[in-house]
């Protein structure tokens, strides 16, 4: 079969005696509902119905979200306004101005960093472009407005209040192959088969596990941590 | 006790279907249909409102009841405004001679059937009283001055004149068994009989019941609402209470055609083989309570229906009207004749035609199992297993 596009017409049948019949049919009908009913009724819990706003779906570690802009350890933002991200969104949806940062050792920072939630495709490519891991996603796609001036996230929405749980939790973020880092998936995701219904799959609100990353390998690997400042993300050489 | 004079009781009774009807209406069978149909269609159903979504029925009536409630510009003021009304009172009206359960005392010296009229006239005042109840819906339709509307309008009236006649020739079957048009004597009869007439009258209560189900507009024959032709056909101008109204004439419909169903068919408030020594231990449930659980069952048929069956075109629907319904009612008259003339002045010649009707119900029955059964083997032996064909049927 392989490569070949089975064209094979289907005509359709002829109706059998107790299909003209029509009541046999229409019993048959009755039952499969029936049948449907008592299944259901039994076993409330397998039906694939999601009670939503309580209990959501366990998107992969790789969700693209909103986006979340992370934060040195002394609280101020990792991103050094270098407009990577604006140049590589493709929406054009991220607005950045550049100020001078009053201490001397960070430079350039973000005074204005506002991202138009409803123009994002949510590719992820600004994760992609920023060369200081400071800006991710999170799984969260509650993203809802009553006008579209509320739908511009500035940075009071978007920085990663430190300390606090982030929304869903973390979804697309750099992985760089052999630096230490975990593959984002491995962590959090579980396979949902639809029809698992309540069971599995789902989890209450606020229960997923926290994205950490493995501690630094021993041997060749080069730790990630804030001194090495220019190092490009994926190998440049 | 003065007070308990039987015109008195009359009018406590009359409150009590009028006031207690559409609270049944919107609170049990709206939820039990939208949840019974969920659960049918591998889904919840409302389950936000309250425990297990109990309340669904009141919030829908507040959302019903302070939603603005928009006339047409153009429309005929007067008619709009009469429709929803004569949706509603034909059938609360026919409510007044269904006998719900015998006689319960009430006091010393008080006791009071249960049921608001014993009329001589019973099904034939029913018959009359609920086809006034098209006249809403046909009003409706003109009146909102919207085609749609008019095509809905329309349609329910081809469909009632159509599914009238052979609702009629249907109970003129058990009428010709009964000998009497009062529905309390009806469900006498079948007490003295000890025969409930659905097993004489299999084929009649099947023809009556399509037929409701038809008069009701319901699925399958939910033609005059039909939402992928006509919007929503004859109160796509109604909003509100008058909608509420229209909803409510519809479940009432549903509520009589199965409360006569009940009583012409299933021994009314009788329960189940009340004369078999066996079963005396069903006499100690409340025959009140065997009404309603027959009635019951009834409307969750139709609950079952709608979510079963699609919806049939027009001109299927006027072909099983004219060309079978009518046709196998006649038939069906004459069956039942002969089987009263079988054996003149006794029943043996009805429950016959009860063990006849029973044998060809199961051998259909059969032949449907075995019919399935046998498409099953040619399709699993004309597709071995894992080709593309068989994968898209599984």
């Amino acid at each position: 079969m392989s490569g070949v596009i089975d064209v094979s017409v289907r005509v359709p049948k002829k109706l059998t005696f107790s299909q003209r019949l029509y009541l046999p049919e229409i019993f048959g009908g009755l039952a499969v509902t029936m049948r449907h009913l008592l299944k259901n009724l039994i076993r409330i819990r397998n039906l694939p119905t999601i009670l939503y706003p309580e209990k959501k779906r366990d998107y992969s570690g790789r969700f693209r979200g909103k986006h979340i802009l992370k934060t040195r350890e002394d609280g101020t933002l990792k991103c050094v306004a270098c407009y990577m991200c604006a140049q590589a969104c493709p929406a054009d949806c991220i607005t950045i101005v550049a100020g001078e940062h009053p201490q001397i050792s960070y430079e350039k920072y973000p005074v204005v960093f506002d991202i138009d939630m409803l123009r994002c495709v949510y590719c992820g490519f600004c994760v992609d472009a920023c060369p200081k891991d400071a800006i991710w996603m999170t799984r969260n796609y509650e993203l809802a407005f009553f006008n579209r001036q509320e739908a511009v996230f500035g940075i009071d929405k978007l920085r990663e209040a430190p300390g606090s749980e982030v929304k869903d939790g973390y979804g697309y973020r750099p992985y760089y192959p052999g630096d230490g880092t975990v593959p984002p998936t491995d962590a959090s995701t579980e396979r949902i088969n639809p029809g698992d219904g309540e069971r599995a799959g789902m989890r209450i609100h606020g229960t997923l596990p926290a994205y950490r990353p493995s501690a630094p390998q021993v041997g060749g690997v080069e730790s990630r941590d804030e001194s090495s400042e220019f190092r490009g993300k994926r190998s440049l050489s | 006790m003065k007070i308990l004079t039987p015109t008195f009781l009359t009018y406590v009774k009359v409150l009590l279907i009028v006031a207690v009807v559409p609270a049944i209406v919107g609170f049990v069978i709206v939820l039990a249909e939208r949840r019974i149909m969920g659960f049918m269609q591998v889904r919840l159903g409302p389950n936000r409102v309250g425990p297990k979504g109990t309340l669904q029925g009141l919030a829908d009536l507040l959302k019903l009841v302070t939603k603005e409630d928009v006339t047409p510009a153009r429309a005929e003021k007067f008619v709009h405004f009469l429709a929803p009304v004569l949706a509603v009172i034909p059938a609360l009206t026919a409510l007044a001679v269904i006998p719900m359960g015998p006689s319960i005392r009430l006091a010393r010296h008080v006791s009071t059937p249960l049921w608001v009229a014993d009329i001589n006239i019973g099904l034939l005042f029913l018959l009359a009283i609920t086809s006034i109840g098209v006249y809403g819906i046909i009003l409706g339709g003109w009146a909102s001055n919207n085609k749609y509307s008019m095509l809905g309008g329309l349609r329910s009236a081809a469909q009632l004149v159509s599914y009238e006649v052979p609702m009629g020739l249907s109970l003129v079957a058990v009428l010709l068994m009964t000998r009497s048009l009062s529905l309390v004597e009806i469900v006498m009869r079948q007490d003295r009989m000890q025969l409930w007439f659905v097993f004489p009258g299999l084929l009649s209560f099947f023809l009556y019941f399509v037929s409701g189900v038809a008069e009701t507009n319901r699925n399958p024959f939910d033609l005059p609402e039909a939402e992928s032709e006509l919007v929503s056909g004859f109160n796509t101008e109604y909003s509100g209470v008058k909608f509420a109204f229209f909803f409510l004439g519809e479940y009432a419909a549903m509520i009589i055609i199965s409360c006569v169903a009940v009583t012409v068919f299933f021994g009314g408030w009788l329960p189940p083989f009340g004369h078999v020594k066996a079963l005396s231990f069903l006499h100690i449930v409340p025959p009140f309570l065997w009404f309603l659980a027959k009635v019951g069952f009834f409307i969750f048929c139709y609950i079952w229906f709608r979510s079963t069956f699609p919806r049939y075109r027009f001109d299927q629907l006027m072909a099983l009207g004219w060309k079978w319904m009518i046709p196998l009612s006649l038939v069906n008259i004459v069956i039942v004749a002969l089987a009263i003339l079988w054996t003149p002045g006794r029943t043996d010649g009805l429950v016959r035609l009860g063990w006849l009707f029973g044998a060809l119900f199961l051998l259909m029955f059969f032949l449907a199992k075995l019919r399935q059964a046998l498409a099953r083997r040619d399709r699993l032996a004309s597709e071995p297993a894992g080709t593309r064909q068989s994968a898209l049927k599984a």
